[in-house]
C-alpha cells in the first residue's frame, strides 16, 4: 500500500468520526434543545410567591367587617453566615428557647434563598427592634405578611367564616384553579363561598439562582393584587341589636328582605370568635371551640335541623285555601283533641268553633288535623316541595342543609313502613319526622309578606364594583287570596287578645304579623320556641324568624324578638 | 501589506501560526467568559497567566518554526529519554493534587510531565520509524515499546486521559510506516476483548466514572452531576446560543471544571451548535492542513510527524468533545488552545511549529 493511500485512509477515518461527533452535537442542541433548555432554566429560576392581601369585607352600609393589617414574622437568612448567632440573639429578645427557634427553623426550611420564618406574629415594637439591629446581625430579617382581622369577632364569625393555610384535601381538589401548598383560604361564610373573589392574585419573585442556591440577581417581579373587596346585605347595627338580645340563649335569629331575599342579620348563639382560627394563634383556646359540646362553629341558621312546629300551619293553610279543601268561612269544632286508631292526638285549649284566621291566631292543633286529613300527606308533600321544604334556599353560604320533608315514599324507603294517617296529623302540626332550618322556616314566612313569592336569601351584594347577587324570585304557584287570608291570620295572631303572639301587639307603633311555634323536640327536653313573620305587617319591610333551641316556649321567642324591635325603632331603624 | 494578494500569500506561508493565533482567540474570550461570576470575571489572576503563557507559546512557535525539522532527528532519542526520566521524577517528587501525582514544582514553575512526554514520544517514535528503509517488525516492536514505556508510567500518576493518548498516535504512526491494516484491526479487536480484565487495573475512582458514563443518574450529585450539567449547558445552547457571556450554566456555576476540561460546554452553551460545528471544523481544518504536509513531504520523518502531530490534536479535541458532551466516559483530556493550562498551551503551539517548520521546508522546496 502508497504511503498516500494510507495517509488517505487515515484522513477519512478522521473526518467520519468528526461527522459522527456532529451528528451527535446536533441531536443535543437542535432536536434536544428544548428538554435541555427546561432543565437548565430549572437549574436557576426560582419563584418566591407573594402572598395578596384578601379584599375587605363591608357591610350594606359599607362599614368594615373583615380587612387586613401587616403580621410581622422573624425569619433567618440562610444564605448569611452566623447562623448560630442569629438563634442566639433571637432567643433572647424574644424570650423562646433556642432550641424551639432551630426546630421551627428545621422545619419551615425551604431554599436557601428563602428567608425561614422562626416565629410568627411578633409585636411591631419588638419588630422595629429587630429592624435595627439588622445592621449588626444581617443574617436576621423581619418579614411582613398581611394579616386577617375581624374587628367584630363572634358577632359575624358564622357570617363571614375565617382564613387559614389550606389543607391537603381541599389542595387536592382546588389545585386545577391554582390553589397552592401554603396558600392560605376561607374556610366557611363568606370567606369560602367567595374565596376566589377575595384571595387576588399572589404576586411572584423570579430570581436567578447559583449552583448552590444562592441568589445572583432578580429577574422579574410581580407585585400581588389585593382581592376584590365584597359588600354584604348585612346591616352591622341590626346585627349587633339582634346579637345582644340572642347572647346567652342558644338559638339563631334571622332578618331578611321578604321581597328581594337580602339577608339584614343573621346570627346565632352560641358564636365563637373567628380571630381565634387564623394561623399563628392561640392553638389552645380553638381546641376549647372545637370541642365544646353546644358546637358554637355550626351556623344554625342554615345548618341546624329542627322540627318547625306550629309555624308549619302557614303552609297548611295556604295549601288547604288554593287546594278548595276550605275557604274563609269553613269551620271546624276544637274539642280540645282527636282520636285516631285508640291515639289521642291533642290541642293546646278546647277552641271550639273556628275559621282558618282564628285557628291560625291560636294555633289550633285540631283544625290543621282536619285539614291534613282532607288534603293527605301526597298533597301536603306537593305543597310543601313548591315552598321549599326539605330543599336547600340556595343562600350563598357553605353548609347549608336541606331538611327533611317526610312522605309515603321516604318513609317506605327508609323506616321500610306504609305512611299512617297518625304521620299525616303530625306533619299537620310541623311535627313527626319533619326538620327545617331557621331559614327555610323564614322563607315561609317571608312567602307569606310578599303574597306568594319564593325569594333566594343571600349575604353578598357586590364584589368590587360588581352586583353579584341580585333578587330571584319565583312564583310559588298559590294563589294571592290564598295568602290574603293567611295574612289574616298571621295578623290575628299578634293582634287577637288570645292570639299566640299578642305579647308582641304592645310594641309601640310597629305592627307585626307572624305565627309561632312549640316544637316538641327530644323525649326529655324542653321544647323549641319558634316566631315566624313580617313587619310592618300592612308594609312588610322585615321578614324574621326567631328560633331558640330548648327555649321552652314560643313566647320567649316573641318577648325577644319584641326586644329587636324596641332597639331598631329606638335607632331609627324602622 | 497593501495587497491584499500579498496578505493572503503572508497569512498562507504562516498558516499555522495564524489558525493557532484564532484558536486562542476563541480560548481567551471563552477563558475570559468561563470565570465570570454575577457579572464580574473573577479570578483575574488566571486569565493573565493564560495571556503570559499565550505570548510564551508563540515565542515557541517561532523558535521551533525556525528551527529546520530535521534537527530533531538528532536528538529525538535523548529528547524522549529525557522526558521519561522526568516522568519517573515525578513519581518520586511529584506534587500530589485531586488525588493525582501528576505535576512537577521547578522553583514555582509548574509543569505537567505526562504532556511533554507526549511530544517526545510524537518527534521519537517518527524517528525511530523513520530509521529503515521498508517495513520491519523489529522496528515495530521498538516503536510499542516506545509507547508503552510512558503509557504505563502516567497510568501509574494516576492520569488514565494522558495514558490513552499514546494508543492512536502509534497507531497511526505504524499504519503510515507500513503495517498491515489487519493487524492494526487484530490489535485493536484484542485490546477490547482484554479490557474486562483490564477492569482490575483501574482505580476506583476510574471504576466510578466509567460507570457513571453508563448511566449518569447513577449519582447524580456525584460523579454524574459533572457529565449531566455539562450535557444540560450543550444542550440548551440550541443552534445560535445564549450568546457569549450570557451562558446560565457557565455564569451561574453549574459546571465544574469548566474553565479547563469542560470549556467546550462554555463554548456550545454561549455559541451554539453554529460555536460548536465552528470549533470542529477549525480542528478539521488543522487536521487536514496537517495531512497535506505528510502527503507532500518529502522524507519519511516528516510525513511521520506530521501524522503523528495530526493524531495528536485530533484525539485531544475528539475525546474532549465527546467526553463533554457524554458521548465517551470523562477522561481528563483538555482541549488543545482552548482549555486553560500552560504546559498543555505551550506543547500545542510546540507541535504547530514543528508543523510549520515541516511546512517551510516544503514551500521553499517548491
Amino acid at each position: 500500500m502508497d504511503k498516500r493511500l494510507r495517509i488517505s485512509i487515515l484522513r477519512w477515518t478522521i473526518v467520519g468520526m468528526w461527522i459522527l461527533l456532529l451528528m451527535g452535537l446536533f441531536y443535543l442542541q437542535v432536536l434536544r434543545w428544548q428538554y435541555y433548555y427546561q432543565r437548565s432554566r430549572e437549574n436557576f429560576v426560582r419563584m418566591i410567591p407573594l402572598p395578596a392581601p384578601r379584599g375587605d369585607i363591608l357591610d350594606r352600609k359599607m362599614r368594615v367587617l373583615a380587612y387586613n393589617t401587616l403580621a410581622f414574622d422573624v425569619a433567618i437568612n440562610p444564605q448569611a453566615k452566623d447562623r448560630e448567632v442569629a438563634f442566639k440573639v433571637l432567643a433572647r429578645l424574644l424570650d423562646i428557647p433556642r432550641n424551639r427557634l432551630e426546630k421551627e427553623y428545621n422545619r419551615n426550611y425551604l431554599a436557601p434563598f428563602i428567608p425561614v420564618v422562626v416565629h410568627k406574629d411578633i409585636p411591631k415594637k419588638l419588630a422595629l427592634k429587630i429592624e435595627e439591629i439588622r445592621f449588626i446581625y444581617p443574617q436576621i430579617t423581619v418579614m411582613i405578611r398581611p394579616r386577617r382581622v375581624y374587628p367584630w369577632g363572634e358577632l359575624f364569625s358564622h357570617i363571614l367564616g375565617y382564613v387559614r393555610p389550606i389543607d391537603r384535601e381541599r389542595l387536592r381538589l382546588l389545585k386545577k384553579y391554582g390553589y397552592s401548598r401554603r396558600d392560605e383560604m376561607g374556610y366557611t361564610g363568606v370567606e369560602e363561598e367567595y374565596d376566589p373573589y377575595l384571595k387576588g392574585r399572589p404576586g411572584l419573585v423570579k430570581i436567578a439562582v447559583d449552583s448552590r442556591g444562592r441568589k445572583v440577581e432578580l429577574l422579574s417581579e410581580k407585585l400581588p393584587e389585593k382581592g376584590q373587596s365584597l359588600v354584604l346585605t348585612i346591616d352591622k347595627d341590626l346585627q349587633k341589636i339582634v346579637f345582644n338580645h340572642l347572647k346567652g340563649r342558644n338559638g339563631s335569629v334571622i332578618i331578611m328582605d321578604p321581597f328581594s331575599g337580602e339577608v339584614l342579620a343573621m346570627v346565632n348563639w352560641p358564636s365563637y370568635d373567628n380571630n381565634l382560627f387564623l394561623s399563628g394563634s392561640d392553638d389552645q383556646k380553638k381546641a376549647a371551640i372545637l370541642k365544646d359540646r353546644s358546637f358554637p362553629l355550626l351556623n344554625r341558621a342554615i345548618a341546624g335541623l329542627y322540627p318547625p312546629g306550629s309555624t308549619f300551619k302557614i303552609l297548611m293553610a295556604a295549601a288547604a285555601l288554593d287546594a278548595g279543601i276550605i275557604n274563609v268561612n269553613t269551620r271546624f269544632y276544637c274539642p280540645g283533641f282527636v282520636r285516631l286508631g285508640g291515639v289521642r292526638f291533642g290541642c293546646v285549649h278546647i277552641h271550639q268553633d273556628e275559621n282558618v284566621i282564628e285557628a291560625l291566631a291560636h294555633s289550633c292543633n285540631v283544625f290543621f288535623y282536619n285539614l291534613g286529613v282532607k288534603l293527605g300527606v301526597d298533597n301536603i308533600d306537593l305543597y310543601a316541595d313548591r315552598l321549599g321544604v326539605g330543599k336547600k334556599t340556595g343562600i350563598d353560604l357553605p353548609g347549608e342543609k336541606s331538611g327533611l320533608l317526610p312522605g309515603r315514599k321516604w318513609k317506605q324507603e327508609t323506616l321500610h313502613q306504609g305512611w299512617f294517617e297518625g304521620d299525616t296529623l303530625n306533619l299537620s302540626i310541623g311535627q313527626g319526622y319533619l326538620l327545617m332550618t331557621p331559614i327555610q322556616v323564614l322563607r315561609l314566612g317571608a312567602v307569606a309578606a310578599n303574597g306568594g313569592f319564593m325569594v333566594r336569601p343571600f349575604v353578598v351584594k357586590y364584589s368590587g364594583d360588581y352586583e353579584v347577587n341580585y333578587p330571584v324570585t319565583k312564583d310559588a304557584g298559590i294563589s294571592k287570596e290564598a295568602w290574603g287570608i293567611v295574612g289574616k291570620g298571621l295578623k290575628a295572631a299578634v293582634s287577637f287578645p288570645d292570639g299566640t303572639a299578642h305579647v308582641l301587639y304592645s310594641v309601640d307603633g310597629v305592627k307585626v304579623a307572624g305565627k309561632t311555634g312549640t316544637a316538641q323536640s327530644k323525649p326529655g327536653m324542653p321544647a323549641h320556641g319558634w316566631f315566624v313573620g313580617y313587619f310592618p305587617a300592612e308594609r312588610p319591610k322585615y321578614s324574621v324568624v326567631v328560633f331558640l333551641e330548648y327555649g321552652k316556649s314560643s313566647y320567649y321567642a316573641c318577648e325577644l324578638l319584641k326586644g329587636i324591635i324596641e332597639d331598631m325603632i329606638a335607632r331609627g331603624l324602622i | 501589506m497593501h495587497n491584499p494578494g500579498l496578505m493572503m500569500r503572508f497569512i498562507y506561508k504562516y498558516r499555522f501560526f495564524f489558525i493557532g493565533v484564532v484558536f486562542s482567540v476563541i480560548g481567551m474570550l471563552m477563558l475570559y467568559s468561563a470565570l465570570q461570576y454575577k457579572g464580574k470575571v473573577i479570578y483575574q489572576s488566571l486569565l493573565y497567566k493564560q495571556l503570559i503563557w499565550t505570548l510564551i507559546s508563540w515565542c515557541v512557535f517561532w523558535i521551533i518554526a525556525s528551527i529546520d525539522y530535521h534537527y530533531w532527528k538528532g536528538i529525538a532519542v535523548p529528547f524522549y529519554l529525557f522526558s521519561i526520566i522526568l516522568l519517573v521524577l515525578v513519581l518520586i517528587v511529584g506534587d500530589v493534587r485531586y488525588g493525582a501525582q501528576r505535576w512537577l514544582n521547578l522553583g514555582g514553575f509548574i509543569f505537567q510531565p505526562s504532556e511533554f512526554a507526549k511530544i517526545s514520544f510524537v518527534i521519537g517514535v517518527s524517528y525511530i520509524l523513520s530509521i529503515p528503509r521498508r517495513f520491519s517488525w523489529g522496528w515495530t516492536l521498538v516503536g510499542v515499546a516506545m509507547a508503552f514505556l510512558p503509557m504505563l508510567l502516567i497510568l501509574k500518576e494516576p492520569d488514565l486521559g494522558t495514558a490513552l493518548v499514546f494508543f492512536p498516535i502509534l497507531t497511526a504512526a505504524l499504519f503510515v510506516f507500513g503495517l498491515n491494516l489487519r493487524w492494526i484491526i487484530s490489535a485493536i479487536v484484542a485490546g477490547l476483548a482484554i479490557m474486562p480484565f483490564a477492569w482490575h487495573f483501574l482505580k476506583d475512582y476510574q471504576k466510578k466514572r466509567l460507570l457513571v458514563f453508563l448511566n449518569p443518574d447513577l449519582d447524580p450529585l456525584g460523579a454524574g452531576y459533572t457529565i449531566t450539567q455539562s450535557r444540560i449547558a450543550i444542550g440548551s445552547g440550541g443552534i445560535w446560543g445564549k450568546g457569549w457571556l450570557s451562558g446560565t450554566q457557565n455564569k451561574l456555576n453549574f459546571l465544574p471544571e469548566r474553565h479547563t476540561d469542560f470549556i467546550f460546554s462554555v463554548l456550545a452553551e454561549e455559541w451554539g451548535f453554529i460555536g460548536a460545528a465552528g470549533i470542529i471544523l477549525l480542528f478539521l481544518l488543522l487536521i487536514v492542513m496537517g495531512l497535506e504536509l505528510a502527503f507532500r513531504a518529502k522524507d519519511r520523518f516528516a510525513t511521520l510527524l506530521a501524522v503523528s502531530i495530526v493524531v495528536y490534536f485530533f484525539f485531544h479535541s475528539f475525546i474532549n468533545i465527546a467526553m463533554t458532551s457524554g458521548f465517551v466516559p470523562v477522561v481528563g483530556l483538555p482541549l488543545p488552545f482552548i482549555s486553560y493550562g500552560g504546559t498543555s498551551l505551550v506543547i500545542s503551539y510546540f507541535a504547530l511549529g514543528l508543523l510549520q517548520s515541516i511546512a517551510n521546508s516544503i514551500d521553499k522546496g517548491l
